[in-house]
């Protein structure tokens, strides 16, 4: 029987490669392993072998069906695995099965990254409120009332019935700096992200409101190099290395001195083109040393303390930095526009 | 504003400056902020001077002649379709490569009708000089064939548009701009020298002038021309004013516009004859009172509003418009000159109360050179005399009851340096500063005293000015960076550390999920609010310029809901829409603002990805609600209880997620009238979660669960049950009655049949039981399972299912 056994497994060996399909994988089921099969016929007649080859040849026996049980499994997996029952031959270059490609805002990742290069040098985040009060977005920032500069911000006021202050909506970050600095003492090292509102009229460039990320760092003698230091390492790390920058003299009511730094435009390589108007250069933060006035204002001493203050727009900065022509389409939120980033 | 590149050179004659390209990068760095430079040659780039030799009709068309044109170097042929061509004109032709400014077209080698063309020539129209296109533009017969045409319009001058910043009054004007290119220059501006013939009356027998508040007027002047003879403005005049943006009108306004664009000064000249009583007199307004701006335009005071009157009445609001009654006109004989200094506070507000911002009120309302007011009036005085004649009446009138001691600021060198991080000495500063005419006036211990400029007077009061001005001049450029160290973040507060870690993690599962973060507009229209009747507590906007962003939104739904709509409408119902948004939601609570941060989720439209092997089912509710669930387990926020409601007006769904007895979020599904209102066909599930309330509760500080070394045993449960039976109580009870080695409960089926009764159903659980310490036997996990048996049978009157 042993015998029999050894030449049944050549011929299960051979007969198993021209099984193609489902159907003649059932032909060899029925052939083997069902209740009439040749498996079946193998143990009645073991019933019959003596004694003494009892438990050689039982041993052989088991074998045999575990290997006729893996052949036929192997094979049942392999024919499955294709797409169709009628099918032979699995057509790989069926597409994969995807599901929704799941996507952070554009501005979101923009305040993450930027985000995380401030981390790495010990600042931290905080997150202000959107609706503040006129002290902290204005007179605390040295902007008195009648002051030429708050004519740059076109102010949403709000409603205020009941409240004993004018309240608005904040036209930059800033009064973010204010609120960290009347609740700690130095040393400050801050960056606040969020959103910023303008009173302006709705066109591709100015949608009422935008986002903005503020820095502030106050210590003891924090100079103007610090800032240059810091600014640059920023751009450094969110422009690429290989870009020039420049500070150039500006002004704001709250930095003295101030500096706008641009950024060698990195579509032209500062050749001039379409996206930084032919100067060659990006303007992308405000920036200056906190103005003693402000420092007053929060109870720090101006005469043992120094610091500098930075802000930038992130739509204007994607925009340029992904072609994106009109900042509605970051609120419009176009599912086309979303999963592209 | 703009500056002519021109007119700065004659206050810094003979002075070379370079490349126009060094030149802009200096006037930069120094904090001029060129935001556009206009080359005017540019313009008429490959525009020459040619005359026409010879024309010939054009063989094949009869409107076309065939002209031969000396351009200077080369003789062409150019087809020519003006009427009014002829040999012997000068013209001027557009040479192949030259842009038209009418159109933008290049010109290029062509034939036309068969004939070769090698330029144009040009007509007013489309050299964009005039409206004129009736034919060719013929120039000057003395004009020299080959010369460039920006040259025989004389258009050689650079213009910049200059960005003002507020704290510069002193740079709206030429004079002011050329003072600072001086100082790049190391050098110092020329003023044109007054040179005036006064005649024998002297002014204050022709005027008087009278101050009532000194406060917002602090210096009024006055001089009146007699016999002037008002004509169109010399050509010089009259292209200054054109380069500079501004239409030429008459003589005499246009020097009062050419002194101020030089001087920064504003002036206003009157019409002496219609100046009642021949009396000035400086107040302010009643409120409400009516008053004709020389626009033509009624204006409504406020007691706020400076006027200038005469012995009757207004004449002109004081530095921001005059009236059309005393107004120049082509019959005036006699000019009142004002020149004067008003308080920029005042202008400031009165021209926004007023509605109206001319020249004049930008300049005044950022401070003028209270100094130079007499200076800019006998400057036009001269001009006005050499232009327009007439006799300058003797001695100019000039109340200045607000003249006030020159100012002093102190600087130290150590702050200086301590600031900038430079290490800069006493001469040094004085070197810097006198550059800007900031004069040094003495030491005073460690303090440097120095005399600030009138024209700077509101810019320069405190020691951090002169040191901006320090680092300024010394160059931003030349101070060097410290590279960033690694900060000592030990005393540093976490501020929103907790709010950044909740939003990066929700954030990043939510995508994980295949989640698109959106982000929408915070600002809505009230009216919608309005019409749904739930505009109370809403934040209102007192002065919006936007029609439709009157409120801050309360509520996250209406602007999604938007969003959703617009993305079936572009881009088709296929689409499968899972969006999320974090951000403030704001109430007006009435004693304050509220704001909460919170998170939405959104699911509508199709499951998948519309592929070949993928369903076409839409979601449903368990899909919203398995996202929460997800999100909040990732949250590590297990312990919430739902609570489900049920309103027959409402076919929606509202789930409230509550943790603690806290409302932390809830799930929907949107009700048949929203997504009605919305146009949206499909259902729409979202869920909002209060990212406040949660953050208080949140602990992503995670500790290690004990995992069994031991085999888990697994058993299936099927029972019947009555139809309101919910699965949560089942839930709990399998969960209470299957003690501590029940580690999981998965609901495997769920059927209703009419075998098992019309109002019943029939629910497959698969338990999984593990014990920590051993491999559970049969008999034990038997014994468990019965007491689960039981307690349904007894609780909820369960049976088994065969």
């Amino acid at each position: 029987m042993i015998e029999k056994l050894n030449n049944l497994k050549t011929e299960v060996s051979a007969g198993i490669d021209s099984v193609k399909d489902l159907k003649s994988l059932e032909e060899f089921r029925i052939k083997y392993l069902s209740r009439n099969g040749i498996l079946h016929s193998l143990f009645e007649e073991f019933k019959s072998v003596d004694k003494e080859s009892k438990g050689k040849t039982g041993k052989a026996l088991n074998e045999f069906k575990n290997f006729l049980q893996e052949i036929f499994d192997k094979k049942k997996e392999d024919l499955n695995s294709g797409m169709s029952v009628n099918e032979s031959k699995t057509d790989y270059s069926l597409p994969g099965r995807t599901g929704n490609k799941g996507t952070k805002h554009l501005i979101a990742q923009a305040i993450e990254e930027i985000n995380g290069i401030f981390e790495n040098i010990g600042f931290k985040v905080y997150y202000g409120n959107e609706i503040e009060d006129e002290y902290h977005n204005f007179d605390a920032l040295n902007t008195p009332a009648y002051h030429p500069s708050r004519d740059m911000q076109d102010t949403f006021y709000v409603d205020g019935k009941g409240k004993d202050r004018v309240y608005l909506l904040r036209t930059h970050t800033s009064p973010g700096q204010i609120r960290v600095m009347e609740n700690t003492k130095p040393p400050v090292r801050v960056i606040v992200p969020g959103k910023c509102y303008r009173n302006e009229a709705i066109s591709s460039r100015s949608l009422a409101f935008f986002h903005q990320i503020e820095g502030l760092y106050v210590d003891k003698k924090v100079t103007f190099r610090a800032l240059k230091g810091t600014l640059n390492y920023f751009a450094k790390e969110y422009f690429g290395k290989s870009l020039k920058t420049r500070l150039r003299p500006s002004y704001f009511p709250f930095t003295e001195p101030s500096a706008e730094m641009d950024v060698e435009c990195y579509l032209c390589k500062s050749k001039g083109c379409n996206v930084c108007k032919y100067t060659g250069w990006l303007e992308i933060a405000g920036c200056g040393m906190v103005d003693p006035n402000v420092f007053k204002m929060v109870g720090y001493d101006p005469e043992v303390y120094s610091g500098f203050a930075f802000g930038m727009g992130i739509e204007r900065t994607l925009m340029v930095k992904h072609g994106i022509p009109d900042i509605r389409i970051f609120y419009e939120n176009d599912i086309r526009f979303l999963k592209q980033f | 504003m703009k500056i002519s590149l021109n007119w700065i050179k004659e206050y810094l004659p003979g002075l070379d400056f370079g490349s126009i390209e060094s030149l802009t990068e200096k006037m930069i760095s120094a904090g001029l902020d060129i935001e556009h430079t206009e080359i005017q040659s540019d313009i008429y780039k490959n525009f020459v001077v040619g005359e026409v030799l010879e024309k010939i009709k054009h063989p094949k068309a009869d409107k076309l002649s065939l002209c031969k044109v000396n351009t200077g170097d080369k003789i062409l042929n150019i087809v020519c379709g003006a009427p009014n061509v002829e040999a012997g004109q000068k013209v001027c032709v557009a040479l192949m490569g030259a842009v038209i400014p009418d159109g933008g077209f290049e010109i290029k080698k062509s034939k036309i009708r068969g004939e070769i063309s090698e330029g144009m020539i040009c007509s007013d129209s489309e050299l964009k000089l005039s409206e004129d296109h009736s034919g060719i533009k013929v120039l000057d017969s003395k004009a020299l064939p080959g010369a460039k045409f920006s040259d025989y319009l004389n258009l050689n001058d650079i213009i910049f548009e200059i960005g003002i910043t507020p704290n510069r009054g002193d740079l709206f004007s030429h004079f002011g701009i050329a003072r600072e290119i001086a100082a790049l220059f190391d050098t110092k501006i020329k003023i044109p020298e007054i040179i005036l013939k006064e005649s024998g009356t002297p002014t204050e027998e022709l005027i008087k002038i009278k101050i009532e508040d000194e406060k917002l007027c602090r210096r009024f002047t006055g001089r009146v021309i007699k016999n002037v003879k008002i004509t169109e403005s010399p050509v010089w005049l009259k292209n200054r004013l054109i380069s500079m943006g501004l239409r030429p009108r008459n003589s005499i306004v246009d020097i009062t516009n050419f002194v101020m664009l030089e001087t920064g000064q504003p002036l206003h000249a009157f019409d002496y004859d219609k100046i009642r009583g021949g009396q000035i007199i400086v107040k302010t307004a009643n409120a409400g009172d009516k008053f004709i701006t020389l626009d033509s335009k009624e204006r409504i005071l406020n007691e706020n509003s400076l006027m200038v009157c005469d012995a009757e009445g207004y004449s002109g609001i004081a530095g921001v418009m005059g009236g059309e009654y005393s107004e120049i006109t082509n019959e005036t004989k006699n000019v009142f000159l004002e020149s004067a200094y008003f308080d920029p506070v005042n202008i400031r507000l009165n021209s926004k109360n007023i509605g109206l911002k001319t020249d004049a009120s930008v300049r005044f309302e950022r401070g003028v050179d209270i100094d130079k007011v007499s200076y800019a009036s006998e400057r036009a005085a001269m001009l006005i005399q050499q232009i327009a004649g007439g006799d300058v009446s003797k001695d100019m009138l000039d109340v200045y009851p607000g003249k006030k001691d020159a100012n002093f600021v102190s600087i130290r060198a150590d702050k200086a340096n301590e600031l900038l991080g430079l290490n800069l000495n006493s001469n040094d500063l004085i070197n810097l500063l006198e550059k800007i005419e900031i004069e040094y006036a003495g030491e005073n211990g460690n303090y440097l005293n120095f005399k600030i400029p009138e024209f700077r007077r509101l810019d320069l009061e405190r020691e951090i000015d002169l040191i901006e001005e320090v680092a300024r001049i010394y160059g931003y450029d030349n101070i060097k960076e410290d590279p960033v160290f690694s900060f000592d973040v030990s005393n540093i507060s976490d501020y929103g550390k907790s709010e950044r870690i909740l939003n990066d993690e929700i954030a990043n599962h939510l995508t994980g999920r295949g989640f698109n973060q959106i982000i929408t507009k915070s600002l809505i229209d009230i009216e919608k609010l309005r019409e749904t009747g739930n505009d109370d507590e809403v934040v209102r906007l007192r002065n919006s310029v936007s029609a439709g962003l009157d409120a801050l939104r309360k509520e996250f739904t209406l602007e999604i809901f938007k969003v959703v709509r617009n993305n079936f409408f572009h881009s088709g119902k296929d689409i499968s829409i899972k969006f999320f948004e974090t951000g403030r939601t704001f109430r007006d609570s009435g004693d304050k603002f509220i704001e909460e941060e919170k998170l939405m989720i959104v699911l509508a439209g199709k499951k998948d990805v519309p592929v070949f092997y993928s369903g076409d089912s839409g979601f449903d509710l368990f899909d919203i609600k398995g996202e929460v669930e997800m999100l909040l387990s990732k949250l590590n926020l297990e312990n919430y209880r739902l609570f489900y409601y049920n309103d027959n007006n409402f076919d929606g769904v509202r789930i409230d997620i509550s943790l603690n007895d806290i409302l932390i979020g809830t799930i929907n599904k949107a009700d048949s009238k929203t997504r009605k209102e919305f146009e949206i066909d499909c259902e729409v599930f979202y869920a909002e979660i209060f990212l406040d309330k949660i953050k208080e509760k949140l602990n992503l500080n995670k500790y290690y669960r004990e995992i069994s070394r031991f085999p888990a045993v697994k058993r299936d449960l099927a029972i019947v049950v009555k139809d309101e039976v919910n699965y949560d109580d089942l839930r709990e009870h399998i969960l209470w009655s299957g003690g501590g080695n029940l580690k999981s409960i998965e609901l495997f089926d769920l059927y209703r049949d009419e075998k098992i009764g019309s109002d019943k159903k029939s629910l497959a659980f698969s338990l999984e039981f593990i014990s920590n310490e051993k491999t559970l036997t049969d008999e034990e996990t038997n014994g468990l399972m019965k007491g689960i048996i039981t307690e349904l049978e007894t609780k909820f009157g369960a049976r088994l299912r065969e």
